[in-house]
């Protein structure tokens, strides 16, 4: 596939991961595995990209005596998401014409 | 691998590096490394499923800006023998010309991308701005009893409104794809400094 949709793809997957509750990266790595399978040193870039984008927001919080970052989508993640699925929708129609049998 | 050793193995291949931003990317990959473990796995797996630490060294250096893969790889180069940097000066007539090529290809290239974003803003904003001031002349000649002429100028000049907010669509597909481009670019360019 080509590297530059890839990336985007993965992207779009972290953001649906957390789409509903905020997450954290071993879980977020679980919860895409059957669909896309990720180690962490491809999440955390992603991860980072996505902060700086503002598509998230990270905070860390205690559990079982250390610091665990809980990722939160944002309302501008929201959006992309949106944005994702209506493109998609339009590439989908095109597939099926691309695809289409005849009679 | 034990996790200690793997984080002492990706601080190795980073030396050099802002020990802020290694840091801050252990942390990241030692929570892993610990959620794993406490969901069932042995600590070599655990590791192991996170990354090699050259995997994760070379995340880290992607995520650096262009000049301080610069700076470092400059820094490397200082622990040169006598002999290769005499080399390398003997040489620089033909690698001093290519690197200038380099460097203006580069340099050339962002401008232009930067003076097409540039060029298309403007000519939204001009024709907006010039389109606003001619159908406010047009109000004040009509107050002032300018007749038909000052109407047509003024029908003439909100034509001109609506190309410039129609443009507005294509200028900021223009911006979006060219800050893209130059990230795209730029990230290219970063190949030649992480191994």
């Amino acid at each position: 596939m080509d590297i530059q949709l890839k990336r985007g793809l993965l992207e779009i997957c972290v953001l649906a991961a957390i789409k509903y509750e905020e997450s954290y990266g071993y879980k977020i790595i679980k919860d895409i595995k059957p669909y896309v399978s990720m180690s962490e040193s491809t999440l955390y870039p992603i991860l980072k990209r996505l902060e700086e984008a503002g598509s998230l927001n990270v905070r860390s919080a205690e559990y079982n005596g250390r610091l665990r970052k809980y990722y939160c989508i944002t309302a501008a993640g929201r959006e992309r998401l949106e944005q994702f699925a209506q493109e998609w929708n339009e590439i989908l129609s095109i597939y099926n014409y691309v695809t289409r049998e005849g009679d | 691998m034990k996790k200690e050793y793997f984080k002492n193995e990706v601080r190795r291949l980073l030396a050099g590096y802002s020990d802020e931003d290694i840091e801050k990317a252990l942390e990241f990959y030692e929570e892993a490394i610990d959620d794993r473990m406490e969901d069932g796995m042995g600590e070599d797996e655990a590791v192991a499923a996170v990354g090699t630490p050259e995997e994760v060294a070379r995340q880290i250096q992607m995520d650096q800006p262009l000049s301080k893969l610069v700076k470092q790889k400059v820094k490397e180069k200082e622990g040169m023998s006598t002999g290769k940097l005499v080399a390398i000066i003997l040489t620089s007539p033909f690698w001093l010309p290519l690197a200038i090529v380099a460097l203006t290809f580069v340099f050339v290239f962002v401008v232009v991308i930067m003076s097409l974003l540039f060029a298309a803003l403007i000519v939204v904003g001009s024709l907006i701005a010039a389109a606003a001031g001619a159908i406010l002349a047009g109000l004040v000649s009509v107050a002032f009893g300018g007749g038909f002429g000052s109407v047509i100028s003024i029908g003439a000049a909100m034509v001109l409104l609506g190309i410039g907010i129609l443009l507005i669509i294509p200028a900021k597909a223009i911006s979006k794809g060219s800050v893209k481009l130059i990230g795209r670019f730029m990230r290219w360019i970063k190949h030649f400094f992480v191994k």
